[in-house]
């Protein structure tokens, strides 16, 4: 490899940085061989000590704080400068779709539950205002919490001070309190138990809710891929089909048959089925790899090591 | 050499090399390379990356063996930066050289 070949594979590799960065970066490689060659090597000897140029081009990156497998990705597709990593791939696309459609159900999923607990809430208030006509009252006399005088009968009120743990009341004003404290337990038991039904109800909503959105998406997912590896064997089996037909057509081109024009046709059929397939496959929504970590492996140390930290592990 | 101790110790040296005079590229190279053997490449993005977090600044001084050379001057930063570095390097060397003479006998 000669030094411009050199140098413009690392530029394509380094694209992503600015025009004046890379040329600063290229000025220094180009000034290094340059040294290397008033020593005495040749320009392949001096390229080679800088070893794989990947590797190179990853370091180089890596410096700049860019994802080392990005410039790898843009030297085999480069893309419209105007859109950003995130908005190219119709994967991508769907990914977003997805993260959105999550969001959503999620949000629509806590709306649910707070409306139906606030329902719930206060339908239990309701419930313990309506109740409160119906309830139960003892008179406060002197068969039931106590005489006439005002003092208990406490064989009756026994029972119920182990119950409730309450005090026995030995004047009217006590008895009236007591009396206060029973409705409200009453009317607190009715309207809380209302309450934590529709709770309950909220809660099971919303996680089936969560539910119904997380088969959707697999649903959708699934239904996706089937589609585009569908498609994708169907382009493939039409590649196949044109490719024994090169073969039929070219046997009978040699045997002086007139098929040159068919053939052509044939062998475009075969590249354009073939770019279809490929095209259809590379649609396909896959599970999240560690390409990343395996290439920043691959490429070198992570600035922990660069600052001694590798000594450390 | 272990790949991982060059590494590590890659930086140090470098800061070392431009703390005691300003260097270009390929005599910075060229003076590491007698330290431990380095890939050479590997020193540009390194430079590149301590210029960028301003422990390095560079200017451009004529050459009479042809273009004129970027120079590596070591910046305030960069000196309290490398100094930190090597009472780093020296408590970490120090720590590991005591295990491993605690160690020898248990071998």
């Amino acid at each position: 490899m000669n030094k411009e070949t050199f140098l413009a594979q690392l530029r394509e590799y380094i694209q992503v940085l600015e025009e004046q960065e890379q040329e600063d970066i290229l000025e220094e490689y180009a000034q290094h061989i340059d040294m290397k060659r008033q020593k005495g090597l040749s320009e392949e000897e001096a390229i080679a000590d800088f070893g794989s140029i990947k590797e190179l081009a990853a370091e180089i990156l890596e410096a700049y704080h860019v994802k080392p497998e990005y410039g790898q990705k843009k030297k085999m597709r480069l893309l419209p400068a105007n859109m950003t990593e995130g908005e190219k791939t119709p994967q991508n696309a769907f990914k977003r779709f997805v993260k959105w459609l999550k969001e959503k159900g999620t949000a629509a999923g806590r709306f649910l539950k707070s409306v139906l607990e606030w329902t719930g809430n206060k339908c239990g208030a309701l419930a313990g205002w309506l109740a409160k006509p119906f309830r139960h009252r003892r008179p406060c006399s002197e068969n039931s919490y106590g005489k006439g005088d005002g003092t208990m009968d406490t064989t009756d009120t026994e029972e119920r001070i182990q119950k409730t743990d309450e005090a026995i009341p030995k004047t009217a004003g006590e008895c009236e309190l007591t009396r206060y404290r029973a409705s409200a337990h009453v009317r607190k038991s009715v309207g809380s138990g209302i309450r934590n039904f529709f709770c309950m109800t909220g809660r099971g909503c919303a996680k089936l809710w969560r539910l119904f959105v997380l088969c959707a998406l697999f649903g959708l997912r699934l239904f996706w891929n089937a589609g585009w590896l569908l498609l994708s064997l169907l382009f493939a089996g039409f590649a196949m089909t044109a490719l024994a037909g090169v073969g039929v057509l070219l046997i009978l081109y040699f045997q002086n048959y007139p098929f040159g024009g068919v053939l052509l046709m044939a062998l475009g059929a075969v590249m354009c089925f073939g770019a279809l397939s490929w095209w259809a496959f590379s649609l396909l929504i896959r599970k999240k790899t560690k390409q990343c970590d395996k290439a920043a492996e691959d490429t070198g140390l992570d600035e922990s090591d660069r600052s001694g930290e590798a000594f450390a592990g | 050499m272990n790949a991982q101790f060059k590494k590590g110790v890659l930086e140090l040296i470098v800061l070392e090399s431009v703390c005691q005079k300003d260097m270009y590229g390929y005599e910075l190279v060229e003076e590491v390379s007698q330290v431990i053997d380095v890939n050479e490449g590997t020193i540009y993005p390194l430079l590149k990356r301590l210029t960028n977090e301003h422990y390095f600044e560079t200017y451009l001084r004529e050459s009479s063996e042809g273009p004129p050379r970027k120079y590596y001057h070591l910046t305030a930063a960069g000196i309290l930066y490398r100094d930190s570095l090597a009472a780093e390097w020296e408590d970490f060397q120090a720590r590991v050289n005591r295990f491993l003479r605690e160690g020898k006998p248990h071998e």
